[in-house]
């Protein structure tokens, strides 16, 4: 039996051979469809797992609450309606009347260039509370944060993210020299580790924090802040705390009924399952498009294994004259149209693993291989090598050998 | 060892009986050289099938080695044949994308025999018939008559106890096609049993003895 095997994948490869440009074409329909299906896995694995790793490096059990309508997508939450009604006392109380909630910061974020010597750099400033850098995860490489103190002193000091310092100071040590933010000289106390590019497609290392009192006194003088991080303790369900803090928010602000909320509330999670719900489209036409591959790679090995059939006659009429059974030729040719699919499928799980390193690449994502993807790829392979060689297999039985030897 | 008893075959064109072999009795022992000659249309070929277990007779009862084959399925035919028949045609019927010592082995592959070693079986007998040097070349670069050598390879490598040829200098020269017929003639020394089915009288001289059929009857039955 093995030997038969043998001699069986042995006759398909060299068969593969004497007619290659046939095959190929055969295949590609078979090789499409796998790589679609293996290139989506692996890509989405790949993805999942950076979502995951900025979800946990962003801080966890967090509420963003944010000033305005604001509208949530899978590439972060875009601002739609300013607001200037969230103040900082609003966060104070919160954080007074809803005992789940461990931290509060309050935040006002906006650009603006920054000025070094000779040097402008466009940064985003993020005037905060100095617990910012607990609840948010955010490490330094060097100096220090800046303290509660700082803020309510009002003190000019700020924390760099590293282009920040990298392009504005190259190789001169950044600490106790000041840059110009809103024509302030503000001392850099400082440096924040390489981040990169968040969830929310905010560059991380393009960031200047500075204390949040100094921001609304010295810098802008306003009174309201753009939105707030509130942390709860572990444990607590996000999505009935959204609720709790919107009711207490809309308290706060004397909201009527009917009134719309002056202000959005979302977790990271919100924007993880919109993100998600982009991949689950994706996936379904990735679904369909590797569906109608495998139809399509199933008609090219049917219709190539007719042919193939048709051209052997002779053959088979001498492996019949020499012993071989109906059931012998039907595994012959079954075995060479599941060999022709699975050098497709083969051949599209390289093609799809080739598509993933260059998107991983360009996309920043790590390279995962989608087990499963990879293993159903195979799996199909098989079963449509099966369906479409079955056909033509029992063709080939009806030829008899006296009838194509004589 | 072969015993056919009043063998008929008869093709049917719609409803009109076309009758090819009209009572055939014959028998073949073991160890005997026997040239089947026949004019086109005579009814040797159809003969040559039935005795090969590749068609069936109409009417008349058939014993291979002692043994009624009249009854057997598909199956039964395809592993008799591959025991006991080695078929060698007009056409060689090598496969073109395997190279002679690979055609040698086919039969092996569907043989319930268990031949010891079949690789180096198959080379002696290629190297027996002057192949040795030829061993994996295709059959494209292949003479007529080392094809036709490796179809006789093909129809050794199993032992069976007949060859059965079918027209086997059909496609080659006459120079040729006697190599081939001594070749028969050598193997049916070694004891095996050689049935040559030819329209060519040529032919005669290399047989032990000479059938003649004419028009589905045996005609004339010569040993000498």
């Amino acid at each position: 039996m093995i030997y038969t095997l043998n001699f069986y994948i042995k006759i398909a490869i060299q068969n593969l051979f004497v007619h290659k440009a046939r095959m190929t074409l055969a295949l590609l329909g078979i090789l499409f469809a796998v790589m679609s299906l293996v290139a989506f896995g692996n890509i989405s694995v790949g993805m999942k797992l950076k979502i995951d790793s900025e979800i946990s490096k962003f801080g966890k059990n967090l509420i963003i609450l944010r000033s305005g309508l604001v509208f949530v997508t899978g590439r972060g939450a875009r601002q739609f309606a300013e607001a200037k009604t969230l103040k900082p006392r609003d966060i104070k109380i919160l954080k007074e009347r809803l005992s789940e909630i461990q931290e509060v910061v309050p935040f006002y974020d906006t650009t603006y260039p920054a000025r070094y010597g000779e040097n402008t750099l466009k940064v985003s400033i993020m005037g905060s509370s100095a617990n910012i850098f607990e609840v948010r995860n955010i490490g330094l490489i060097m100096g220090r944060p800046f303290t509660e103190q700082d803020n309510t002193d009002v003190e000019k000091r700020a924390v760099v993210g590293f282009k920040v310092y990298d392009n504005l100071f190259k190789s001169e040590d950044p600490i106790g020299k000041y840059i110009l933010i809103y024509r302030s000289p503000t001392e850099i106390i400082g440096v924040i580790e390489e981040k990169g590019v968040d969830f929310a497609g905010q560059d991380q290392d393009l960031q200047v924090y500075i204390p949040l009192n100094t921001f609304m006194r010295r810098y802008s003088n306003i009174d309201y802040i753009k939105g707030a991080y509130l942390q709860t303790k572990d444990g607590v369900n996000l999505a009935d705390m959204k609720i709790k803090v919107r009711n207490l928010l809309r308290r706060i602000h004397n909201l009527k009924e009917g009134q719309k909320d002056d202000f959005s509330i979302f977790t990271l999670d919100d924007i993880l399952r919109t993100r998600e719900e982009g991949i689950r489209l994706v996936s379904v036409l990735t679904i369909i498009a590797s569906t109608v591959s495998f139809l399509i790679g199933g008609l090219g090995i049917f219709a190539i294994m007719l042919l193939s059939v048709a051209e052997r006659k002779m053959e088979i009429g001498i492996r019949r004259v020499v012993g071989s059974k109906k059931k012998d030729i039907i595994l012959q040719f079954l075995s060479e149209s599941v060999i022709v699919a699975l050098i497709g499928g083969t051949a599209g799980i390289l093609a799809g693993c080739l598509i993933t390193v260059i998107v991983d690449y360009f996309g920043d994502f790590p390279f995962l291989l989608h087990i499963g993807n990879i293993s159903l790829s195979i799996f199909i392979s098989i079963l449509v090598g099966i369906a479409a060689g079955i056909y033509p297999a029992f063709q080939g039985t009806k030829y008899e050998p006296i009838e194509v030897l004589h | 060892m072969i015993n056919l008893k009043g063998i008929k075959k008869s093709y049917f064109i719609g409803e009109r009986e076309l009758p090819i072999l009209k009572g055939i009795d014959l028998s073949i022992e073991a160890g005997e050289l026997v040239i089947l000659m026949g004019v086109s249309g005579s009814g040797k070929t159809t003969l040559m099938n039935i005795i090969g277990l590749l068609d069936k007779q109409t009417e008349g009862e058939y014993f291979f080695m002692g043994r009624s084959v009249d009854g057997l399925d598909d199956e039964s035919l395809a592993m008799f044949r591959n025991e006991h028949i080695g078929f060698v045609f007009q056409q060689f019927f090598l496969l073109p994308y395997l190279n002679a010592i690979e055609n040698v082995l086919i039969p092996i592959v569907y043989s319930k025999k268990n031949i010891k070693h079949p690789r180096e079986k198959a080379r002696q007998l290629l190297s027996k018939f002057g192949l040795a040097d030829r061993i994996h070349n295709r059959p494209s670069q292949l003479s007529g008559g080392e094809q036709q050598r490796v179809a006789i390879a093909r129809a050794l490598i199993n032992d069976p106890d007949l060859i059965l040829a079918d027209e086997p200098t059909g496609a080659l020269d006459s120079k040729t096609g006697n190599e081939i017929m001594e070749l028969f003639r050598m193997l049916n020394n070694d004891g095996k049993t050689v049935i040559v089915v030819t329209h060519d009288p040529k032919l005669a001289q290399f047989g032990k003895r000479l059938v003649r059929i004419e028009d589905g009857t045996i005609s004339e039955d010569i040993t000498g």
